[in-house]
């Protein structure tokens, strides 16, 4: 199978998957029946203003109807309805589950849609919340990671990680986003960075010269030192590049040395981070996936070097 | 509406025009316009949902609320060329406002048993989401779904989720590797 065609299985399968606009076509309908009369309007910068409004409105109260929503939201931020303070279910402390029918949830209506998905629903949860923010006293498991925070704003500053010292990284929340703060010393600067938890932006960085000189200059990249590794979580150890490259090439016989087009890059699979390694030698290319917190490998791969 | 199949993916520059134009319909009023955006761009919206969410509901609801986000303000898309990118970008952030949300109610981010769509698909369509979701790391999904969904370039899909090209030209062809196993 080439990739053309797994490109193709893959926008089939997604397709199919993605519901057909759930009860849209008569709101159309209704839309321009609605908006129809308003175009007779003379002013025409006044009718397609109308026209939009009246489609908007009935497409809004189309869906509201449809899927059980309380009062239609009036302002466009509030798409997802404003049934906060009023929706039993967001109050209990139960885990959503994907299709369980939920008799104490205000009126739903069985939506007769082309969605897939047949069970009545709990309506979506509001987008934005009335209840006030409570800060979580122990920081919930983040899609980041400390790690990667860490990767990040070292790549962001051009800095090796067994250049970086007193590395430290801190969850944290401001205006209302959760960050990492990331701090280290290297090459004689001190950097601070705030990446956001979810999508790793970096949403500031700082560099200042370090005023006293304590800090030693770049470190051959061979010796490993244990005090730069970056883990910053008691609880989650995770091995370092290095390592997972050491396991990798241990396991393939393979010396340091003679191993070419080296890469290595952290990913998660299935809630587990790994390292996928990567490099050439002798004519072979071996691909490796090293459990981040054991160094076990995981899965290897060895294959003749056709490029 | 065409129903040509070449173009119901916003894969190429030509279908970035094309729902460009559909934007600047859809300001002006007209109704149709949505339809047709929706369905070029729903499997997109609802696979990178998915891909975050790992939850079927969940991930219909975003698609609903992202529409209905669109269609309160069509105008708020500037034209940029890239109305792909600024659609996802309304994804991503709802998405993770439902994650958030989801550990401010006291659950873990993930749902225990993944809520996979079911209804009326051939278990080839099963077999595709499934190894798509499980059979790929998240950041491998990610490159996966937004290339072929999404139409984005290597380099568009670096700048929206910040890492460097090389990563995720990789990452897709190690990606392309396990799915050709996976699939076969």
């Amino acid at each position: 199978m080439n990739n053309q065609q797994i490109k193709q299985r893959i926008r089939d399968a997604f397709d199919h998957a993605a519901p057909e606009m759930p009860g849209m076509d008569p709101v159309i309908r209704t839309a321009r029946q609605a908006a129809a009369p308003v175009r007779r309007r003379k002013h025409p910068a006044l009718n397609w203003a109308m026209a939009a409004a009246a489609a908007v409105m009935v497409f809004f109260c189309g869906f509201a109807v449809l899927h059980g929503w309380g009062a239609r939201p009036d302002s466009d931020a509030g798409l997802a309805a404003s049934q906060v303070a009023t929706d039993p279910a967001l109050a209990r402390p139960v885990k959503e589950g994907p299709s369980q029918p939920d008799p104490t949830a205000p009126a739903q209506t069985q939506a007769p849609t082309a969605v897939a998905v047949a069970a009545p629903r709990e309506p979506a949860p509001a987008v934005t919340e009335a209840p006030s923010e409570t800060q979580p006293s122990a920081m919930p498991e983040e899609p980041l990671g400390e790690e990667e925070a860490l990767t990040l704003a070292l790549k962001h500053a051009g800095i090796q990680a067994d250049q970086a010292q007193r590395v430290r990284v801190e969850a944290d929340r401001e205006d209302g986003r959760a960050v990492y703060e990331v701090e280290f010393v290297a090459e004689g600067y001190e950097y601070e960075y705030e990446v956001d938890a979810y999508t790793g932006e970096i949403v500031k960085s700082e560099r200042e010269k370090v005023r006293t000189p304590r800090q030693s200059t770049a470190r051959p990249k061979a010796t490993a030192k244990p005090t730069a590794k970056p883990t910053a979580k008691d609880a989650a150890e995770t091995i370092g590049r290095d390592d997972a490259l050491s396991a990798a090439l241990k396991n393939a016989g393979i010396s340091p040395d003679d191993a070419g087009q080296v890469k290595v890059e952290k990913d998660r699979e299935d809630g587990r981070t790994v390292y996928e390694v990567e490099f050439k030698a002798d004519g072979y290319e071996y691909e490796y996936e090293i459990d981040a917190a054991t160094g076990a490998v995981l899965k290897q791969e060895k294959e003749r070097d056709d490029d | 509406m065409s129903n040509n199949r070449s173009d119901r993916y916003a894969s190429s520059p030509a279908a970035d025009v094309s729902l460009e134009e559909c934007l600047g319909r859809m300001s002006a009023g007209d109704e149709g316009a949505l339809g047709e955006f929706y369905h070029r761009t729903r499997a997109a919206v609802y696979g990178y949902a998915l891909s975050l969410l790992k939850n079927a509901h969940d991930a219909e609801d975003v698609l609903q609320e992202c529409y209905l986000k669109l269609c309160a303000d069509p105008s708020a898309y500037r034209a940029e060329g890239k109305p792909m990118a600024f659609l996802l970008r309304i994804v991503r952030n709802l998405c993770l406002d439902r994650l958030r949300f989801r550990q401010r109610r006291g659950e873990t981010s993930l749902p225990e048993e993944p809520g996979y769509p079911a209804g009326g698909l051939s278990p080839e369509d099963r077999l595709v989401i499934r190894s798509c979701l499980e059979g790929l790391g998240e950041s491998e999904q990610q490159a996966v779904l937004l290339h072929v969904l999404g139409g984005f370039r290597f380099r568009e899909i670096a700048s929206f989720t910040g890492e460097p090209l090389s990563t995720v030209l990789s990452r897709y062809r190690r990606a392309m590797k396990k799915l050709r196993v996976l699939l076969s």
